[in-house]
């Protein structure tokens, strides 16, 4: 049988989101940032910003293909969706405060990617600390299976 | 026309509120983004660092949903384990008493052998006849009585 199985939680949107984050941070890095972003942000927190949304899309790229350790995977994961999730509501309150009502769809989004994120963040805090934790003497489940 | 107008009289609650809300807004993402990406920072520092401590092992990373999955089997499993071990039991209580039961008629079909060559004998005597069936049976009697025992012990 090939390997078929139908899980309850795969995650397209947080891969979408972490394969896009680099690309729209190298564009904007390239191109020149939106004219919202430079009325809110001075300079230098606004390069930060960018340089940030690309390191964190990468490293959520590498952690999602990471091909060693189960936990390396997870942690480098976890480290993305932490700069992700707070460039991500950097941007929300940025565009929050200086677009007001016209910019209720966009701050909606951006504050859902960013609420992701956390959320992402804490499960995966949640599943490394059950991975660090010394071994549980095992539920009747995990038994004498080979 | 109207341009010009507008902007001395909004002077000062706009250029107020457009300086004081940068300050803070800066100052907080200022702080997000410190936050954050000290964080990241931090999180990946401590996953390369304690790389060793994380267990590695497939098992320990099966999600919820598996084990689900494998419960019912398990409790299958338990079940046919019970069952092949009742049947195991039994097999071999029954190939004991067949043995037995084997045993015995090898014996039985033996004395009648000797019965057949007793009668047929060319002097057999009804004394001796009566005589040698007798010490047989008494015979085989305390030997039934004395295999019997130890047979149905075991």
């Amino acid at each position: 049988m090939r390997n078929r199985l139908i899980w309850r939680n795969r995650r397209p949107f947080q891969n979408a989101v972490v394969f896009t984050s680099p690309l729209c941070g190298t564009m904007m890095l390239v191109l020149g940032a939106p004219p919202t972003l430079g009325v809110a942000m001075p300079e230098p927190i606004r390069l930060g910003w960018q340089l940030a949304l690309v390191v964190a899309g990468l490293i959520g790229i590498a952690g999602l293909l990471w091909p060693g350790r189960y936990a390396t995977g997870l942690g480098l994961e976890l480290a993305s969706m932490l700069m992700l999730g707070a460039v991500t509501s950097m941007y929300a309150i940025t565009l929050g405060v200086g677009g007001g009502l016209a910019a209720v769809t966009s701050v909606s989004f951006i504050t859902a990617v960013a609420f992701g994120s956390w959320w992402r963040g804490g499960e995966l805090l949640h599943d490394l600390h059950r991975l660090v934790e010394p071994q549980r003497p095992a539920p009747d489940l995990a038994g004498e299976f080979p | 026309m109207t341009a010009p107008p507008p902007p001395p009289p909004p002077p000062p609650s706009p250029t107020d509120a457009a300086v004081a809300a940068p300050q803070w807004l800066q100052v907080v993402l200022s702080v997000l983004g410190v936050l954050g990406g000290a964080g990241g920072f931090a999180t990946i520092a401590t996953v390369v660092v304690k790389r060793g401590k994380f267990r590695a092992e497939a098992a320990d990373v099966i999600t919820d949903t598996a084990l689900t999955l494998m419960q019912p089997m398990r409790i299958r499993m338990a079940e046919l384990e019970a069952e092949a071990q009742t049947i195991r039991e039994q097999l071999r209580a029954s190939n004991e008493r067949s043995r037995r039961l084997q045993a015995s008629l090898t014996q039985l079909r033996a004395t009648l052998d000797r019965w057949y060559a007793l009668i047929f004998t060319p002097d057999a005597s009804l004394q001796a006849i009566r005589y040698t069936i007798r010490e047989d049976r008494r015979r085989i009697r305390t030997a039934g009585e004395f295999r019997a025992e130890p047979t149905g012990d075991r």
